[in-house]
């Protein structure tokens, strides 16, 4: 596992994709609080707002970003066919597809970290806030789960990747899922449902209090959702890629 | 060593790899012929493992993907275009590295050996097929593995590239590896192959050595001339051969070889000239050999 884990960190750090990305992630949580900041300029600032600042405002800029490095994970091998090269090297495809969601769930997590830390530091400088806050525990948690969510996304677009044969699909799939389906079915059956939807429930598990989202508390099971999601999926491109011939899309 | 054993292919109702067995020597050079749509391609994906089929292929006695480092172990060139165009060959060759387990310096060393050293961190896009072929090269020989399979690695390169690769490869065969070459080019795998495996239609339709292959062509024949042609001819034809005039005093003669022509002879004492083997081109070995077995022809004679 750890020559696929290194064979893929060097696949993605070789493109400049990747770093365009990353960077988007850092870059807009900067932005977002410098403009909140020179706003709010010498404002007292709560745990909450913290949280809210160095999590919850860019979840979903996170998420995207990272299933779009995830859905690349396979969505480049079959553009360009370099599925062909990454088999022979690795010719167990379970192994393949258990190495590109563990690097992306790493490359996801570590890229919400350096946005959170950056935001961090940068409210620090831009606002008032006393240093007690950080010993609260519910902030750290908010910012654990923040970075733990941005890795599960991009797992799952390796997945819906593998089983879509590209990265675009697989992004679109995601957009769709979570911010369409979801919204509806919460429109149609209560805010309730959130409990069993992969992304809401990841939202009200990152949040600092159940209230700040609206979405009502996580239920006791909230844990299970998104990772059950996660193994369907992974579970279907495990089938798909055993059976499937190694072409390009 | 490559053991290939019933290897079979269908796509829906066509039968692209026929219960394909042969062995891939170590130490030799086994080239891989076969007109357009044979199943070369498909066999070698077939043996890697990357396309789904009947049969098996060993390699050093075990399967593809049940070989702990397989890069170590095969080397292979299927499709020198399967790049990321934005990628440079050093980075892609590094990525490889970390799959083979081997130092970022051999990366160096067999950008060196193809001659990308100069380009290594071009972005792969935009390089010529030649310098494509090259770095699929680079990345079969990479790991210094066991086997070679290498799917039309003379495509796009030069004369004098090709007859690189031609010195290349018969070194790495000299080094004791399986190499096991698919080509369209014959007059270049006559000079390069020690062995030949010829496909059409999916199936095997020929499993021997170079030149027993050219041997056995309508094509070859022996040159003799003598200033008893008359006499040596009645002889040759009660061996066996057809003899042929071609000249007041030269024969050619088919059917029977130089050697037992100069020992008849020798036996009764009749002087020769000239004696000489004149083998057929592979071109025309190949020719006869998969006459009917063409899958795309012009004119819409062959299968379509």
């Amino acid at each position: 596992m750890t020559e696929l884990l290194v064979f893929e960190w060097r696949r993605m750090r070789s493109l400049r994709g990747t770093w365009v990305l990353l960077w988007l992630v850092v870059g807009f949580a900067l932005l977002a609080d410098l403009a909140v900041g020179l706003g709010k300029f010498r404002e007292p600032v709560d745990a909450e707002g913290v949280a809210f600042h160095v999590v919850q405002r860019d979840l979903i800029v996170r998420w995207l970003v990272a299933a779009a490095i995830g859905a690349q994970a396979f969505g480049h091998d079959f553009r360009y066919g370099t599925i062909r090269p990454t088999l022979l090297a690795f010719p167990r495809r379970r192994q393949v597809l258990a190495g590109k969601a563990v690097a992306s769930f790493l490359l996801g997590a570590a890229a919400a970290l350096a946005a959170s830390t950056a935001s961090m530091a940068l409210l620090l400088v831009l606002s008032t806030w006393d240093g007690s806050l950080l010993a609260d525990p519910r902030l750290w948690r908010s910012i654990a789960l923040g970075t733990v969510t941005a890795g599960l996304v991009p797992a799952l677009a390796v997945g819906l990747a593998a089983l879509a044969r590209g990265s675009g699909l697989a992004v679109v799939m995601i957009v769709l899922w979570g911010g369409v389906v979801e919204p509806l079915t919460i429109v149609g059956l209560g805010g309730g449902a959130a409990r069993v939807l992969p992304f809401l429930s990841l939202l009200q598990l990152t949040a600092y209090t159940p209230v700040s989202q609206d979405l009502g508390s996580p239920g006791p099971l909230a844990w299970t959702v998104f990772p059950l999601y996660l193994a369907a999926v992974l579970t279907a491109a495990t089938i798909a890629l055993a059976r499937q011939d190694a072409t390009t899309s | 060593m490559i053991q290939a054993r019933g290897l079979t292919k269908r796509f829906g109702s066509t039968l692209a790899v026929d219960d394909l067995s042969f062995v891939v020597e170590p130490g030799k050079v086994t080239g891989f012929l076969g007109p357009n749509g044979a199943g070369k391609s498909t066999t070698l994906h077939l043996m890697l493992g990357l396309i789904r089929g009947g049969g098996r292929t060993l390699f050093d006695g075990r399967p593809y993907r049940e070989l702990a480092c397989p890069m170590r172990v095969v080397g292979a060139m299927l499709e020198a275009r399967a790049l990321h165009p934005r990628r440079s060959a050093r980075d892609h060759l590094r990525m490889l590295a970390a799959a083979a387990r081997v130092s970022d310096r051999r990366v160096d060393q067999v950008l060196d050996q193809v001659g990308l050293t100069p380009v290594a961190h071009r972005r792969a896009g935009g390089f010529s097929l030649g310098m494509t072929q090259r770095l699929g090269l680079a990345a079969a020989l990479l790991a210094e593995p066991r086997a070679l399979l290498l799917d039309e690695p003379a495509n796009g390169l030069d004369p004098h590239g090709v007859a690189w690769l031609r010195a290349l490869l018969r070194a790495q065969a000299a080094q004791g590896r399986a190499v096991l070459v698919s080509s369209h080019l014959l007059a270049e795998m006559q000079l390069l192959a020690d062995h030949l495996l010829v496909m059409g239609r999916g199936r095997l339709l020929a499993d021997e050595p170079t030149d027993r292959l050219l041997g056995r062509s309508r094509r070859s024949h022996v040159l003799v001339r003598s200033p008893d042609a008359d006499r040596l001819a009645e002889l040759l034809v009660a061996e066996g051969a057809t003899v042929q005039r071609s000249g007041a005093s030269e024969l050619t003669v088919l059917g029977i070889s130089a050697q037992v022509v100069g020992e008849l002879a020798h036996e009764h004492r009749l002087r020769l000239h000239e004696l000489a083997s004149r083998n057929a081109s592979l071109e025309a070995a190949f020719l006869e050999l998969v006459d009917g077995e063409v899958e795309y022809l012009q004119g819409g004679a062959g299968r379509q």
